[in-house]
């Protein structure tokens, strides 16, 4: 019937042309950008290796001031330093000096604005890339990268979350892509659920009965067949190279120095496992720390967490780097929002969403970079402001997805992000 | 006894109506079951019509009807959720009446676990499995249950969810599809959308739908309209808080499309498609009427969402009938007529004349589940079985042999080939010349809706403006109506002030009066002098203050009365610019009516068109894969493959359709013979509780309605059981549960979960049970094939259960539970077929 505009080919074709023209003036603008690959190199390169995308989710609100934007000396700076970083003229806080020593693989995006100061909110436009509304609920980005960079036929599960106890269980985040893609739960280390033989069963009967259910299935399909079936099947095969791969989601099987130069406390031994997973080519991996909900006494707690982050992290970026996984890795380290430049009674900074900070490296991304500038005070983005749609089209974008088309799923055409935004052309490389 | 029954195509040109086909279709005729269709003498049973409506201009392809066995366990867990049990299976098949069919279908109607079955798909279809945050779901569950018991009609249950206030009460629970949605506009907009009407106009909520045309922005704020008032309202009831739905005034909003700032378009509430409903004019203050019980929320005089449930309710609603028809179909076929059944549009069916006949059935049935569904199992279409196109005798086909029998290299082509491919040659001629037609008529349409949406501008823009003039007028009425109170307000006040004034230089006067006169009457008295005094100077300032009172009050007063002329004056400009707008809108109806009109023709059009292509794109199938003679055998199988799916989008043959989770939880515990288990525990508790007398015993209803209870009992007490199914083969909350996916976890769950192994083990008469203590390998094969499966082993299943229990004769009771765990955990059991 009559369509009331071009039936989206005009937006499409002026987000194409910013797309070309982007990438050339992003490239030659980008401050300290070390080692960028030209596109076209990148392009090979993915066909050629599987991405993948490493979370790190700062739970309950970094302070953007006591990390990646720090304002000593000023009103609302607090009492850290800002230190020198391996890229001369960036600075981050005192509190991570290991990570300041892998500045030139990072890419601090100094501008973020998400407008929105509620946790479950905060998180939930982080992870999705989308405002939380009733009508309709969306795909996390674990969920999109484990539909879009492992194949169908991959046996580990693609979407994964280490969280400090628990786990075991499926998520409830991947929307209308389906349940193959939401999200497995990995409490402390602990492998999947139900991937171990249960005791009454030994593995002759094992053996045995798995060998009729197949000899059956075959029978069956001989009339049967088709993608549903394929699909069932191959659930099995997933199964049991799952059950055969336990060894994956072991970080004990990780050497005793690999453990000390990680820390053995909690978050050290989930980093690690990340590198483990990432090792065995898991398309999403996501790792909390958590709490910096730091209304109270933000500079003990600051003091006391960053620290505990930044030994593990650094360690896991020169890792992924040494190891030549940081080429195909991108690595994010986000939160709901950020912390108010403003100090309160009790020490405290509170929910800031209009002016703080994401760090964004590896897979396609500028390296040794900042993007982005807030003002003196730190309560206003004076440049390069982004918020959580264009930083999830930016996500994916760095590890060579495109998420400007919609993909079928059911048949239904449905977006990978949300439509209205665009991914940020100038950190990407 | 299993050969496939190839139907004798040739000389009907694709009737599909082989000998045994005749036999079922003739004991399917009307009147078996009264199913309230008063006039069954003058029009064919609906199942009839179906197959005629799919025989139609039909390829004599070949048709096969689906074996005995999978045929009754299909039928069994499309009707009451769960396969047969051995005895039930081998009455069916020892039964020698012709009409056996029908009457299965007929007992399985009035079993308990139908109303079970379908309150769950119903639930699923309503609430796709969203959080009870405001409704329990056992009351809710037991809502959806006695409607499907009642037998209420299915239109007047789905129009009182949208109208259900939830008051305390019985009906409550009929508030769930709107409270459960947190009563959000957009989420029940979306969703009215798509389970009441089929359409998704969730992309159309900011501008027209960018790949389906017939979805436009529009159509999303006209359904809007009807819900855009509602929120939910705490009350209490007793000592608890609980949410009712409340329905405001409705506030007319306009909208403009993201593609299109700045123009600003108005719509009445509507049905997607079809024409505006006007809406009666109010008076702003005077919209409400009480509430029908003290502490609930006043209701609209004119309730919208009222408006709609009643175009529900009548039964007359296409859009309404046409989604509801789709949908049972999909839910006993496995797949819609348009499938996703959530995207209805001109573009998709591939049979809109079948659609349309069932949605003329729904209104003649009178909206009966029971009626709907009987006629859709009794058909043909149902009973077939799958695409015959790659295998001769299943029987004694096993393991992989049978993959391309007929149609790819090596093999002769079967007989029926060459008439397929000349029927599909002169069909193909023949839709491309209707296609041509179809395209000119196509374009005509178009133009006719361009030039009747042009003419229609000039009005559109008068009632545009006629609606600015009825808001302007409506908030300065708005305006001066708070004046007027305001200055009501004033004058009263004033008026008490005077009277107060009034009454206190008369007290004093008074007092002035009596004290004068007792200081005459007692002569000189210094106390009583001072008091006169006193009183005389209190009592003129007293009156002093009479008159500013008294002035202010005339003001007050004057002031309240131009207040008050103004705002009558602007209530009477108010109605008088209603007055006119209905003028513009009375003029516009016209307008509108053939807008509407020549969109429904462009819509129709469309549709023709787009059907005619599929069919030819069908057709085109058939003579591609002829021209494949040369090519390798894995283009030609992938060609097949694409055939049988064909077969199967056509209704042709039967596609395999994966069990919903429930289903697979339900059916487990049923041939398991856990659900028999706890049906005869709960016999026995219910007869303690209240032991039967000799003639409730000998009374068939008392009897069912007992076995209906420890049914609900025992369902009731394994649902926890059915949850863990529902986590793993269930989709999310909100999101559509009919898509199919398989993963890892719910493989480890199988295999490793050790309950489904558990339930496996051998209990008095279950499977397992009977096949440990069978006389022979061949009678365990038979009881595990036809207790899991529903049917009969075949040779090469019978050897591969005697091999199996060779392996270790003397734990017969063991391996018979490894096998039932291996056919349970099959494609076989997954999958209805």
């Amino acid at each position: 019937m009559r369509c009331h505009y071009a039936c989206g080919s005009v937006e499409h074709f002026a987000a194409r042309r910013r797309f070309l023209t982007g990438t050339i003036a992003g490239g030659a603008a980008m401050i300290g950008g070390l080692g960028a690959l030209t596109r076209g190199a990148a392009a090979e390169r993915m066909a050629e290796r599987q991405k993948r995308i490493l979370v790190f989710n700062m739970l309950g609100g970094l302070s953007q001031l006591e990390s990646w934007d720090p304002k000593p000396g000023t009103a609302t700076g607090g009492p850290f330093r800002a230190i020198p970083t391996s890229v001369p003229g960036i600075h981050i806080s005192e509190l991570l000096p290991q990570t300041a020593l892998q500045m030139h693989h990072l890419c601090i995006l100094r501008g973020v604005n998400t407008s929105e100061d509620d946790h479950g909110k905060g998180a939930y436009l982080m992870m999705t890339g989308r405002r939380q509304t009733p009508a309709a609920s969306y795909p996390e980005l674990g969920a999109v990268a484990a539909k879009s960079l492992a194949p169908e036929t991959s046996s580990l599960p693609g979407h994964i979350r280490i969280v400090p106890s628990g786990g075991g269980g499926r998520g409830n985040d991947a929307a209308y892509l389906g349940p193959r893609y939401s999200s497995i739960a990995l409490g402390n280390g602990n492998p999947p659920q139900y991937t171990q033989r249960p005791d009454q069963i030994d593995a002759a009967s094992d053996e045995r009965r798995q060998a009729f259910r197949q000899q059956s299935d075959a029978a069956f399909l001989t009339r049967h067949r088709s993608a549903m079936t394929d699909a069932f099947l191959n659930s099995y095969d997933q199964a049991e190279q799952l059950m055969r791969q336990r060894d994956v989601f072991d970080v004990e099987k990780e050497s005793a120095a690999d453990h000390d130069r990680y820390g053995r406390d909690d978050f050290g031994r989930h980093c690690l496992l990340a590198r483990r997973l990432l090792q065995h080519d898991i398309p999403f991996v996501q790792v909390t720390h958590s709490n910096y909900d730091t209304h109270n006494e933000n500079f003990d707690f600051h003091y006391e967490l960053v620290p505990q982050f930044d030994k593990p992290f650094a360690t896991l970026i020169s890792d992924l780097h040494t190891l030549g996984l940081l080429d195909d890795t991108l690595v994010v380290v986000l939160s709901e929002f950020g912390r108010t430049p403003n100090i309160n009674l009790y020490m405290g900074r509170d929910h800031w969403s209009r002016a703080w900070s994401v760090l964004m490296a590896g897979s396609g991304v500028a390296r040794g970079a900042v993007f982005g500038a807030t003002n003196p005070d730190g309560t206003e983005v004076l440049e390069g402001q982004v918020d959580h749609g264009q930083l999830f089209h930016t996500y994916l974008q760095a590890v060579g997805v495109d998420s400007m088309t919609p993909i079928e799923v059911d048949g239904r055409m449905l977006p990978l992000a949300d439509p209205a935004a665009e991914p940020i052309w100038d950190v990407l490389v | 006894m299993l050969v496939v029954v190839l139907l004798d195509v040739g000389g009907l040109g694709g009737q599909g109506s082989g000998s045994a086909g005749r036999a079922m279709a003739e004991e399917a005729n009307p009147g078996a079951v009264s199913t309230g269709a008063a006039n069954a003498e003058e029009i064919p049973a609906l199942a009839h019509r179906i197959d005629a409506i799919l025989a139609d201009g039909a390829l004599p392809v070949p048709r096969a009807e689906a074996e005995p066995g999978p045929l009754v366990h299909r039928l069994y867990l499309d009707l009451i959720g769960v396969p047969p049990s051995i005895d039930e299976f081998e009455r069916y098949l020892a039964d020698d009446a012709s009409a056996k069919y029908a009457q299965l279908v007929d007992a399985l109607l009035v079993r308990p676990e139908f109303v079970e079955h379908w309150a769950e798909r119903f639930d699923v279809m309503l609430m796709e499995r969203r959080a009870n945050t405001n409704i329990p779901q056992d009351q809710w569950a037991a809502w959806l249950r006695q409607r499907i018991a009642e037998r209420t009609p299915l239109n007047h249950w789905m129009a009182d969810l949208i109208s259900a206030d939830g008051a305390p009460g019985p009906d409550r629970a009929a508030a769930r599809f709107l409270l459960d949605r947190e009563l959000d506009p957009h989420a029940v907009t979306r969703d009215i959308g798509r389970i009441y009407f089929g359409m998704d106009l969730q992309c159309a909520q900011c501008h027209d739908h960018p790949s389906i045309d017939s979805y436009l922005q529009a159509d999303y704020h006209g359904l809007l309209g009807f819900v855009v008032s509602l929120s939910a309202v705490e009350v209490q009831d007793g000592d608890a808080k609980i949410k009712m739905v409340a329905e405001k005034p409705a506030a007319e909003a306009p909208f403009e499309s993201v593609f299109d700032r700045g123009v600003q378009r108005r719509v009445w509430p509507h049905i997607p498609g079809c024409e505006e409903l006007d809406q009666p004019w109010s008076i702003p203050g005077e919209e409400l009427q009480p509430a029908a019980a003290a502490g609930h929320p006043e209701v609209p005089k004119h309730s919208r969402r009222a408006q709609l449930a009643k175009l529900i309710r009548d039964g007359e609603q296409e859009a309404f009938n046409r989604n509801l028809a789709n949908r049972l179909w999909a839910l006993v076929f496995g797949r819609g007529i348009v499938d996703p059944v959530d995207l209805m549009h001109a573009e998709e069916p591939r049979h809109p004349e079948l659609l349309d006949v069932l949605a003329g059935e729904l209104p003649r049935v009178g909206f009966d589940l029971r009626a709907m569904l009987r006629q859709l199992v009794l058909s043909e279409a149902y009973r077939r079985g799958p695409p015959p196109l790659r295998y001769q005798t299943p029987a004694t086909d096993v393991a992989g042999q049978g993959e391309g029998k007929f149609l790819v290299p090596g093999n002769s082509p079967p007989s029926w080939l060459p008439e397929v491919l000349a029927a599909a040659t002169a069909r193909r001629d023949l839709l491309m010349a209707q296609v041509a037609d179809a395209e000119g008529r196509h374009a005509q349409a178009e133009a006719d809706f361009e030039t009747a949406l042009a003419a229609s501008d000039p009005i559109e823009n008068e009632r545009l403006a006629a609606l600015a003039a009825v808001d302007a007028s409506r908030s300065a009425f708005v305006q001066s109506s708070d004046a007027a109170a305001k200055a009501e307000a004033a004058r009263v006040a004033s008026d008490q002030t005077l009277a107060a004034a009034t009454s206190r230089g008369n007290a004093l006067q008074a007092a002035l009066d009596a004290t004068t006169a007792a200081l005459a009457a007692v002569g000189e008295d210094v106390e009583l002098a001072a008091a006169v005094e006193l009183l005389r100077q209190r009592s003129a300032a007293a009156r002093e203050a009479i008159p500013p009172a008294q002035q202010a009050a005339d003001a007050n007063r004057a002031a309240f009365e131009a207040a008050k002329q103004k705002s009558d004056a602007d209530r009477a400009a108010l109605v008088a610019a209603q007055a006119a707008a209905d003028q513009v809108n009375q003029r516009r109806l016209a307008d509108h009516r053939l807008v509407v009109q020549h969109r429904q023709a462009l819509l129709a059009s469309s549709q023709s068109l787009a059907y005619l292509r599929a069919e030819l794109r069908d057709v085109q199938q058939w003579i591609d894969y002829s021209e494949l003679a040369g090519a390798g055998q894995p283009q030609q199988v992938e060609a097949v493959r694409k055939l049988e799916t064909m077969m199967g989008e056509r209704f042709d043959a039967m596609r395999l359709v994966p069990l919903s989770p429930e289903q697979i939880g339900w059916s487990t515990l049923t041939v398991t013979g856990q659900m028999n288990h706890y049906i005869a525990k709960h016999l026995a508790e219910l007869e303690k509780e209240s032991p039967a007398t000799e003639q409730q015993r000998s009374d068939p209803a008392w009897t069912a309605e007992r076995q209906a209870q420890a049914v609900r009992r025992a369902r009731a007490e394994l649902a926890g059981n059915i949850q863990a199914f529902v986590s793993l083969y269930g989709s999310g909350p909100g999101q559509p549960q009919d898509d199919f996916f398989a993963t890892a976890d719910q493989a480890l769950f199988t295999s490793n979960g050790g309950s489904l192994f558990a339930w496996a083990a051998p209990g008095a008469g279950n499977v397992t049970d009977r096949m440990a203590k069978a006389a022979s390998d061949l009678q365990a094969a038979s009881n595990l094939y036809r207790g899991i499966l529903g049917r009969d082993p075949t040779t090469a299943e019978i050897e591969m259960v005697r091999h199996y229990f060779a392996t270790a004769p003397d734990q017969r009771p063991r391996l018979a539970q490894e096998m039932v765990w291996s056919l349970l955990a099959g494609a076989e059991f997954r999958f209805n077929h």
